[in-house]
This record gives structure tokens, C-alpha cells and sequence, in this order.
């Protein structure tokens, strides 16, 4: 074994790293060789120093001490460090989720004019001194057999940038059960066509919303929608508002 | 290649593999024990006491919420050697892990070998004093480049096995041999010469 081999497999052999038979012959070269053997002394020498010098920091553990309190004190906000690309996929995801809701007026994101009309067929805020809306609306006296509870209601319908002004009327049938119409002047905006329906022939919206059914349609020849609000799930709602739909002139 | 006592396959104890993880209070311990090793180790992969914190700060983090992935019985400090390795690769600096790309690997298959150092060399270095040797050693590894330097924190501080180091870097353990040969060969020439300066400077008065 010459010099060159001998060094380049002495730190390797001293680690314990070498196989037994390499390291027998390390150990062989060593025993025959004063100049490798003094050698082998100073790779240990330098060594011992080397690994004394690197962890020669006494304030070490004094700061690691520090540093694993706060550690301990945060181990739970684990999903606040997931990696950054982790963050941005979920983040991603949940901005299309959201939007995609959005989109399609899935619940809490229902149609906001839909919610509007709904809010506005019992709302407590609604003004008597309507009739004049009522005529303008174009409201009928009877509905198949349900009667209007007069006054009519003066209203407004809130969302987003929009006010719209409308009017209540809610009609009464003859076992006692009632309805609520809804109109308003509505120019230009429409509900959500996600929410749009073919039934019969015509384009309906129809939606339950926050508890109630509603059924709502626009004006052939204006921009006045109306809507008629009753129990959710009540198909008597849909039948109100085409007899609604037919009177209307 | 022999492995060195305290390898995760070594040390797994508990009857049939079943293994417990370690508590918080165990980590605590176990790591105020290695806080000199820790530090320093951070100290000279980042060669900036400031970083060196906030990395040993975020090896920290990191073995806490990593604390379920460790069994008792196994080489802890491997265990969290590794995580300061990689939490190190993660602060941006993935040239220290991409074996591949480092300039040395091409010296390494083509086994040009350090040059062998002479023994006048090697006793001038040995009778440098502790604190000119603690001085300049510090300076050495410092000044090794990161595939060097790298390896040589992972065994020096981490007593990582070569294998250790192989399985942390994603390299052979060949070239785990080979780099650590080359730190030591670097880092002795640099030792040398400065104890060899010093014996100058005292001779020329």
C-alpha cells in the first residue's frame, strides 16, 4: 500500500467506516510503517481537535433552550406552515370553489335579487300607501280565488349598488292560507340565470330561499319582475304565480 | 463499508419493530443536549451567526411538528441533523444539495486525488497552538465549499454515518468517502500553511 492509499482511506478507516478486510489491511500498512503510523496519530490528533474547536459555543445552549420554547409554544399552527406552494394550490382551489358557488347561486351564495325579493315579500319596514304602485304594477284585484289583503305595501329591494323601489300586496285564500306578490321597477337587472327555469312554455326563476319558495318573473313588454313568496316547497307558489303571470296585461 | 454505531437500523429496540414516538418534554431534553453540535453545525453551513439562529429556529419548528415521524430507539441526532440539512436546502441554498451539478464531481470520476500531504506539513499543523488551530479551523471549514462543507458539518457536528450522509444528501456513499477526504485534505492544506507562516514570521525575528 503506498502513501497515496493509505491517506486517502485513513479518515475513512478511523471513522469506522471501512470493511473489515480494508481496514485490516490499513491496520497491517500502519504496524509495518513507522512513517504511517505517525500518520494515522496525527489524522487522530487533527480530528479530536477539529470536532473540539466546532462545538466550542457556550452560549449554545442557552439559545437553543430559548429557541425550543418558542418552538413548544407554536407546534400547533402546523396548518399556517405548510409549504408555500401547498398554500397557494389551496388558496387557488379555494378561490375557484368560491367562485364557481358564485356562480351558480349555490347556497351562501344564492341569487342576491332573489334574496332581495324574498326579504322584501315580509318586510317589516314596508310602508302602507301603496296604491298607486299597485295600479302602476298592474296588481289584480282577485288572483284565481285569493283576495288582496289591502293596503298595499310600499317597498325597497337592497342589493349590491342596487334600490328598487316596489310594492307588497300578499293575497288570501279562501281556507285561509296566503301569498305574497311582490313587483318592482327594475330596469335593466334581472335575477341570476342560473336561477332561470323553463316550465310550460316560459322562463321562471324559482328558488327557495331562507326558508321560503319563491317563483319570479319579468314583464313581457317592461322592466317590472314580479314574485310570489309562500312556504318553501310549496308548489301552490308556482300555481299562484302563473295565474299571476296570465293576468297580467 | 461498515456501518457506524447509532444508525436508525442499529438501534430500533421494542419487540416486534413496535416502537413509541417521543414526547415534547423527551425532545427538549434530547435536544439541550445537542445544543453546542446544533449550533455550530448551523454556524458553518450558514457562515452568519444572525442566520444560523433563525436556521436552527426553523430546525426546531420543524422537528416539532415532525416529532410523530420519530421512533424512539433510532439515531436522534441523525433525525434532526437531517431536518437542519434540509430546512438549510429550503432557506434557498439548493446548490448545497445537488450533488450533480457541483463543480467537484467531475474531479471526483476523474479520481484526481488530493495531493498526498507531507509529514513536515502535517507536524507543523500539529504543533500549532489550541487557539491558533480553534481560530483557523473555524476559517477552514468556512472557507470549503458547500458540497464540502455540507458532508463535513453532517459528520463533524452531526455524527452522521457515511451512510447517514449518503441517505441525507441523496449521493453514494463513495462520494460521501471522497468529499469528506477532500474537506480534510482542503482543510489541512489551509492549516498548514498558516502554521507554516507562523514558524516563518518567528524564525525571521
Amino acid at each position: 500500500m503506498d502513501a497515496r492509499d493509505f491517506d486517502r482511506d485513513l479518515h475513512a478507516w478511523l471513522d469506522g467506516e471501512l470493511a473489515p478486510d480494508a481496514a485490516a489491511r490499513m491496520q497491517a500498512a500502519a504496524d509495518a510503517s513507522p512513517e504511517f503510523a505517525e500518520r494515522v496519530e496525527l489524522a487522530r490528533q487533527f480530528d479530536r481537535r477539529m470536532r473540539r474547536a466546532l462545538v466550542s459555543d457556550p452560549a449554545a445552549a442557552e439559545t437553543v433552550r430559548a429557541m425550543l420554547a418558542r418552538a413548544r409554544s407554536q407546534p400547533e399552527g402546523r396548518l399556517l406552515r405548510l409549504p408555500r406552494g401547498a398554500m397557494k394550490i389551496a388558496a387557488a382551489l379555494l378561490l375557484a370553489v368560491t367562485a364557481g358557488m358564485w356562480w351558480t347561486c349555490i347556497p351562501p351564495f344564492e341569487c342576491a335579487y332573489l334574496e332581495a325579493l324574498e326579504s322584501a315579500s315580509h318586510d317589516a319596514a314596508a310602508v302602507p300607501g301603496g296604491p298607486e304602485l299597485a295600479t302602476k304594477f298592474d296588481l289584480p284585484d282577485v288572483l284565481g280565488d285569493a283576495l288582496p289583503a289591502k293596503p298595499p305595501a310600499a317597498t325597497t329591494l337592497d342589493f349590491y349598488v342596487w334600490h328598487l323601489t316596489g310594492v307588497r300586496l300578499d293575497y288570501v285564500r279562501p281556507d285561509g292560507s296566503a301569498f305574497h306578490v311582490t313587483a318592482c321597477d327594475s330596469q335593466n337587472i334581472r335575477p341570476s340565470f342560473r336561477r332561470a327555469v323553463e316550465r310550460e312554455g316560459q322562463t321562471w326563476w324559482i328558488a327557495d330561499v331562507a326558508g321560503g319558495r319563491i317563483v319570479a318573473f319579468e314583464h313581457p313588454r317592461s322592466d317590472i319582475v314580479f314574485a310570489v313568496t309562500g312556504a318553501k316547497g310549496d308548489d301552490s307558489v308556482f300555481a299562484a304565480a302563473k295565474t299571476l303571470r296570465a293576468s297580467i296585461h | 463499508m461498515q456501518r457506524r454505531e447509532g444508525s436508525p437500523e442499529e438501534t430500533q429496540s421494542g419487540p416486534a419493530g413496535v416502537r413509541a414516538a417521543l414526547t415534547p418534554d423527551e425532545f427538549e431534553t434530547m435536544t439541550a443536549e445537542l445544543a453546542q453540535p446544533l449550533m455550530s453545525a448551523a454556524l458553518r453551513l450558514t457562515r452568519r451567526p444572525a442566520d444560523a439562529e433563525d436556521l436552527v429556529q426553523d430546525t426546531l419548528f420543524r422537528a416539532y411538528r415532525s416529532l410523530g415521524t420519530f421512533q424512539k430507539g433510532t439515531h436522534f441526532k441523525a433525525w434532526l441533523f437531517r431536518i437542519l440539512r434540509n430546512a438549510f436546502i429550503n432557506r434557498g441554498k439548493r446548490e448545497a444539495a445537488a450533488p450533480a451539478a457541483m463543480d467537484f464531481t467531475e474531479i471526483e470520476t476523474e479520481g484526481k486525488a488530493p495531493v498526498v500531504p507531507d509529514l513536515t506539513e502535517l507536524r507543523d499543523l500539529a504543533a500549532l497552538s489550541d487557539e491558533h488551530f480553534d481560530e483557523r479551523v473555524m476559517h477552514a471549514v468556512e472557507n470549503l465549499p458547500e458540497t464540502f462543507r455540507v458532508p463535513m458539518v453532517l459528520f463533524s457536528l452531526g455524527d452522521l454515518s457515511y451512510q447517514e450522509i449518503a441517505d441525507t444528501l441523496g449521493i453514494p456513499i463513495g462520494t460521501v468517502m471522497s468529499r469528506l477526504h477532500r474537506a480534510r485534505a482542503q482543510m489541512k492544506k489551509e492549516l498548514a500553511d498558516y502554521a507554516r507562516s507562523l514558524r516563518m514570521q518567528v524564525e525571521d525575528k
